[in-house]
């Protein structure tokens, strides 16, 4: 592989540039800022173009660092010659993305497809982007080396980076085989400290522990077993106890339902006892309760027929009374004829009264009554007098109804008149101004009236035959008025009135005078009975004996004493009498009932029937003690029986159970013990669940670690295989290109140079092969170079690229410089070198 | 209407899987106490039978203190009948508890229990009668009948642990009460029933997620089955995909967002998808950065790493070759391939490895 020629349209700071390339060395000696390493990277650039800028990246990319500065197309071409052909590649580029680049590549001025965008380098080289510019370009740092042993470690980082950072390759290996180390390790004393191995020893003593705890679990079925067969021992033994417990306490209940019934035979014997002196036996309760009862009553009979008498006083006073009323008893009627007349004497005798009206009426009549012809004259008058007052009226009617409010004011004004000087009379002794004003008022209105009417005959002033009548009618009003004024009666309120108040008047006067001679009459009448009374009484009362009649009504009263007390002792006479028979009945009755009893069951009772019953009480009650106590302990013995369920009294002789109990409650305690040894098993076997899963758990943890060591030994191994796979691939080889190339050092430098395995350079000096550090710095720079020589004849699978060296020699004075030119010049026979110096000192050609 | 109460696998004294011993102990307890809360939902709720479908302990031995704890139980409600079929883990009992006239058994042949007109029947399956049972089952085809075993439904296969629904269609059944299968299920059995488990009482570990509890049955004219959530902690397993996470920190959102934790609950959370970020412990970091939003979480990383080696494969370098070497190994899966090659390639770069 050869480059021929570029063409830069634009790049960075370069711009329309052409360039050949020579085929060994072709020199480009510029100042500092002509853009040698902007030439380095179109090379590159056009080979492997750029990747797309990344937004946001902090370091700026190559496409933007070699974005033309003074604008134009970016980009250009390259030719080259490849496998026997001349291509040209070019390429223009985007600003920012490779997706915009333009791509042509051409083979001996044929476009070709050959070749993709990418994959130029790749095609030509068979190297990656970074490999192609790790091996191909060399600076003044890759080849500024103190020591040769930095050469070795270059060339290794070289093969294991790619980036500009170095690899500690050994201490990776280190680290992982720490790793692998803290997973696995060996054991120290028998101790584990490697996660593998001390999982394993958990493991290890895990399962030691559950296999011991498995044991106990094992052992729990055996416990159980025990256990169970322990209860059910204990289970016959608490039963055989409990039924022989069952006997003993029947036994005893059989005895307490002995006791009972020999009780109760105690007392129907003391039943019997009494019994005997009653052959025919002992009345019941109902003639028991009839005894008590007839005793008692006879007991009341015979005391209430003791008190029952009629006594001697009481028979001398009845004797007395009865000689007294030998002819009878009066009947009620004549008593109450008596007590009448009586009455009729004691009552007071009634006086004639005269009411105040009719002692009026006897002061205006006094014997001089007008007769009722005078009253009937008298009565016509009135009768003419009030016919002629309405026919004057009648003619005055017509002229006056015009007038008649002023009539009517005119009598308001006498009647207010009369009002107001009553009221200035009345109020004089209250108030004399108020009083003399109503007077004064009152006198005006007053003179005002009598002044009206003469206006109104004024205006009237024809009547003569009104005149007329009316002095007819005052003439037959004096007459009347003379007539009542006799007998004190007035025409003030007018004829008619006057009049009827005096036909009245006399009437009632007439009606009075008959009434008080009736009454005379009959005052005469009751003096004549009342004395026919009093005769009547006192011959009645006489005909009893009693001469007192002072006291008409105290002598009837004792008289009426002495009937009452003589009926009622009548009344006692006849009552005792009847009770006493009565009473002699009932003692009979009872006698027969009481004795009755006693004889039916053959007890002698005598005549004393009270102390009889309480002695044949107290038996009865002895006797119905005892029976009932007997029939008490009989029941309380068969409900004994019944509750505790004796049926047949249980056979045999009382077993021993002292040991079975010793025994039970052995079992007992064993029972409680083994639980406490289950319990304690049934621990360990939950514990032992546990256990299992920490064994799991551990397990899994094994796996983990074990699988983590595979990876980090199959890391470690495979960085290692890497490595050897490097070594074998490239390091020997390249050793022997190395030395291929020393050749041209010796050749060169005049010293015979060996690499070593390690790539420890030596060389022979003297016949003797010395370390490197008694190499010139030159002589390092010249080996480095060597060494990348060699490594990019390894690495390169396709044609052998060219050298881009971009001043690598700056660093080097003139003498070690002038070695190294030498050396270049020779290397350059077989391969085409770039070079790129900004010094004429530096310049190899 | 009779109440009566379906449960099964209950599996007092199991171990908690997968827990810290703290938390195991407190889960094991809570088993017990869900099963006492259950008797007094039954009390509460006027429910005269509990019908236990087998697996009411763990183990054919069980503890002194979990049959005692039961038995306790069963005495402590003696209005409420306990039908206790036993199961695969619960076959054989260490002893016997006495005098408890609620506590009702099923033995090897069909043993049946009558409650106003409903009749519950079953039978403990065995080696000796798997394969009988079904000719002998005869019920009054006038009566609700409830018949109750402990084994897998199969659809024609008979065994032990087995339950042949083919040979049960048409007899006469309105609900069939299964034992074993620790989720809740009902389906339809034939044109009169209707078969299902209850599922277990409680979650034990991450192979029994979901709602946990028992069945309401309600028994008129027919029965009505209705599952009753009862657990006291819901196990929960969830599937991150954390494909979007562009860090850790992403990624412990996305878990946050997407399982949505309780306190009350236990988790285990799958990180799924291809990542594009490097982190070591991701699961770790993730179950420390969320384990006191809910009782329990452990998070498994079953992540991939998006890593494209390609642009190594042909470098002329340590790099380009340890990869090579690597993928050439074929002692290795290609997880372990691309772990290899995220390791040496940290190493390479001089970070810390672990």
């Amino acid at each position: 592989m050869r480059l021929i020629s570029y063409h830069i349209e634009s790049f960075g700071k370069i711009k329309n540039a052409d360039g050949d390339f020579s085929q060994s060395i072709t020199q480009i000696c510029q100042k500092n800022g002509y853009g040698k390493t902007t030439l380095a990277s179109f090379i590159k650039a056009m080979f492997y173009g750029f990747a797309t800028a990344k937004s946001g990246a902090k370091a700026f990319s190559e496409r933007e660092r070699y974005f033309p500065f003074e604008g134009g197309r970016y980009g250009g071409n390259i030719v080259f010659e490849w496998q026997g052909k001349i291509y040209r590649v070019e390429r223009f580029f985007d600003e920012k993305s490779e997706t915009k680049d333009e791509f042509t590549a051409y083979c001996d001025r044929e476009r070709t497809n050959i070749f993709d965008i990418s994959g130029v380098g790749q095609t030509v080289f068979g190297l990656d982007k970074d490999s192609f510019a790790k091996t191909v370009f060399v600076t003044a740092d890759d080849i500024d080396v103190q020591t040769t042993e930095s050469i070795s470690e270059r060339l290794s980082a070289l093969l294991g980076k790619a980036d500009d950072e170095s690899v500690d390759f050994k201490g990776v290996c280190k680290k992982l085989g720490e790793l692998e180390k803290e997973y696995k390790r060996s054991a120290k004393n028998g101790v584990h400290n490697d996660k593998i191995g001390k999982t394993k020893d958990d493991i290890k003593a895990l399962k030691t522990k559950i296999a011991d705890w498995k044991q106990t679990e094992a052992s729990l079925g055996a416990k159980y077993e025990k256990r169970n067969a322990w209860i059910a021992e204990k289970t016959a033994l608490d039963a055989r106890i409990r039924k022989e417990d069952g006997k003993k306490l029947e036994l005893s209940r059989w005895k307490a339902h002995d006791e009972l019934v020999a009780e109760s035979s105690r007392e129907r014997a003391v039943a019997d006892g009494i019994l005997q002196n009653y052959p025919a036996g002992v009345p019941s309760e109902a003639e028991m309760q009839t005894l008590k009862s007839a005793i008692g009553e006879w007991k009341t009979k015979r005391t209430e027929r003791a008190s029952v008498s009629f006594d001697g006083e009481k028979e001398a006073k009845l004797q007395t009374l009865k000689a007294k009323f030998a002819q009878g008893v009066p009947n009620e009627e004549t008593l109450a004829r008596v007590q009448k007349n009586i009455q009729t004497l004691s009552a007071p005798v009634a006086q004639a009264e005269e009411s105040a009206e009719y002692q009026a009426l006897q002061r205006k009549f006094g014997g001089n009554v007008p007769s009722e012809d005078e009253l009937s004259k008298q009565e016509t008058a009135v009768s003419e007098y009030t016919t002629r007052e309405v026919q004057i009226k009648n003619m005055l009617v017509a002229p006056a109804t015009a007038k008649t409010q002023k009539k009517g004011g005119r009598y308001a004004l006498i009647l207010l008149a009369i009002v107001l000087l009553g009221a200035g009379a009345g109020l004089f002794s209250v108030q004399v101004a108020l009083a003399t004003a109503c007077i004064a008022v009152g006198a005006v209105l007053g003179v005002a009236f009598f002044l009206l009417p003469k206006v109104g005959k004024q205006e009237v002033g024809n009547g003569a035959e009104i005149a007329r009548l009316q002095a007819e009618n005052d003439r037959l009003k004096d007459k009347i008025t003379a007539f009542l004024v006799q007998y004190g009666y007035y025409v003030e309120h007018g004829v008619e009135y006057g009049f009827a108040r005096l036909k009245e008047d006399a009437r009632r006067y007439v009606q009075y005078q008959k009434e008080i001679e009736e009454d005379g009459r009959a005052r005469k009448r009751a003096s004549e009975e009342r004395e026919n009374a009093r005769k009547e009484t006192e011959s009645f009362l006489r005909s009893f004996g009693i001469a007192d009649l002072e006291d008409l009504q105290g002598a009837f009263g004792k008289l009426q004493r002495q009937i009452a007390e003589y009926e009622s002792l009548l009344a006692d006479e006849e009552s005792a009498k009847r009770k006493c028979e009565s009473l002699d009945g009932e003692l009979d009755r009872l006698t027969e009932i009481i004795v009755g009893i006693f004889n039916r069951y053959q007890i002698d009772c005598g005549e004393d029937f009270e102390s009889a019953y309480e002695r044949l009480q107290e038996d009865i009650r002895n006797l119905r003690g005892a029976q009932a106590r007997a029939r008490e302990k009989a029941e309380r013995a068969e409900a004994y029986k019944q509750k505790n369920g004796l049926t047949e009294r249980p056979l045999g002789e009382e077993t021993d159970l002292d040991g079975a109990r010793a025994r039970s409650e052995k079992l007992g305690r064993d029972i409680v013990a083994l639980d406490g040894e289950i319990e304690d098993a049934e621990t360990i076997v939950d514990a032992l669940r546990d256990l299992e899963s920490s064994l799991e758990e551990k397990q899994e943890a094994l796996e983990i670690y074990e699988r983590r060591l595979k990876i980090i030994s199959a890391t470690k191994n495979g960085l290692e295989t890497a490595d050897k796979n490097l070594r074998e691939k490239f390091i020997s080889p390249i050793r022997e290109r190395f030395l291929k190339y020393a050749q041209a050092i010796e050749r060169a430098l005049g010293e015979k140079v060996v690499i070593k395995e390690d790539f420890t350079v030596q060389f022979d000096r003297g016949g003797k092969l010395r370390e490197d550090k008694h190499l010139s710095a030159g002589e390092k720079t010249v080996c480095a170079l060597c060494m990348r020589l060699a490594l990019v004849d390894n690495m390169y699978t396709g044609e052998q690229p060219f050298i881009v060296m971009d001043d690598p020699f700056v660093h080097l004075d003139a003498e070690h410089f002038a070695c190294t030119a030498r050396v270049v010049k020779e290397l350059s026979k077989d391969r085409q070198i770039v070079y790129f110096t900004c010094h004429e000192s530096r310049a190899i050609l | 209407m009779l109440k009566m109460i379906h449960c099964a696998d209950i599996h007092l004294g199991s171990k908690m899987q997968r827990l810290p011993k703290e938390k195991a102990n407190e889960r094991k307890d809570e088993v017990r106490a869900t099963f006492t809360r259950m008797v007094e939902y039954a009390k509460e709720n006027g429910v005269r039978a509990v019908l236990i479908a087998g697996d009411a302990f763990d183990s054919d031995r069980p503890f002194k203190k979990d049959k005692n704890r039961f038995y306790d139980i069963v005495r402590k409600y003696p209005e409420i009948d306990f039908l206790y079929l036993r199961g695969n883990h619960d076959g054989e009992e260490s002893y016997e508890e006495e005098g408890l006239d609620n506590l009702k058994r099923f033995g090897d042949s069909w043993t049946s229990y009558e409650y106003e007109g409903v009749c519950i029947s079953g039978v403990e399956l065995k080696a000796h009668n798997a394969t009988s049972i079904y000719a002998s089952l005869a019920l009054d085809e006038r009566k609700i009948n409830i018949v109750t075993l402990h084994g897998q439904v199969e659809n024609g296969s008979s065994g032990v642990d087995k339950v042949n629904l083919v040979k049960l269609k048409g007899k006469n059944i309105d609900y069939l009460a299964l034992g074993h299968i620790h989720s809740y299920s009902n389906e339809k059995l034939d044109e009169r029933g209707r078969y299902g488990y209850s599922g277990c009482l409680e979650g034990r570990g991450f192979d029994e997620t979901g709602e946990k509890g028992f069945v309401l049955l309600e028994i008129d004219a027919g029965v009505k089955s209705t599952f009753v959530p009862f657990a006291w902690r819901e196990i929960v397993e969830t599937e991150v995909d954390i494909s979007d996470a562009t860090d850790e920190y992403t990624a412990i959102e996305t878990v946050r967002k997407t399982a949505r934790f309780t306190s009350k609950n236990l988790y285990r959370v799958r990180l799924v998808g291809d990542i594009s970020f490097e982190a070591d412990r991701l699961a770790e970091g993730i179950e420390n950065e969320c384990k006191r939003e809910c009782y329990f979480l452990s998070v498994k990383d079953q992540t991939r790493k998006k890593i494209d080696f390609s642009a190594y494969e042909k470098e002329v370098s340590l790099r380009g070759e340890f990869i090579r070497v690597i993928l050439r190994d074929e002692s290795l899966s290609e997880e372990e391939k691309n772990e290899a090659i995220l390791l040496g390639l940290k190493a390479l770069r001089g970070e810390e490895v672990e």
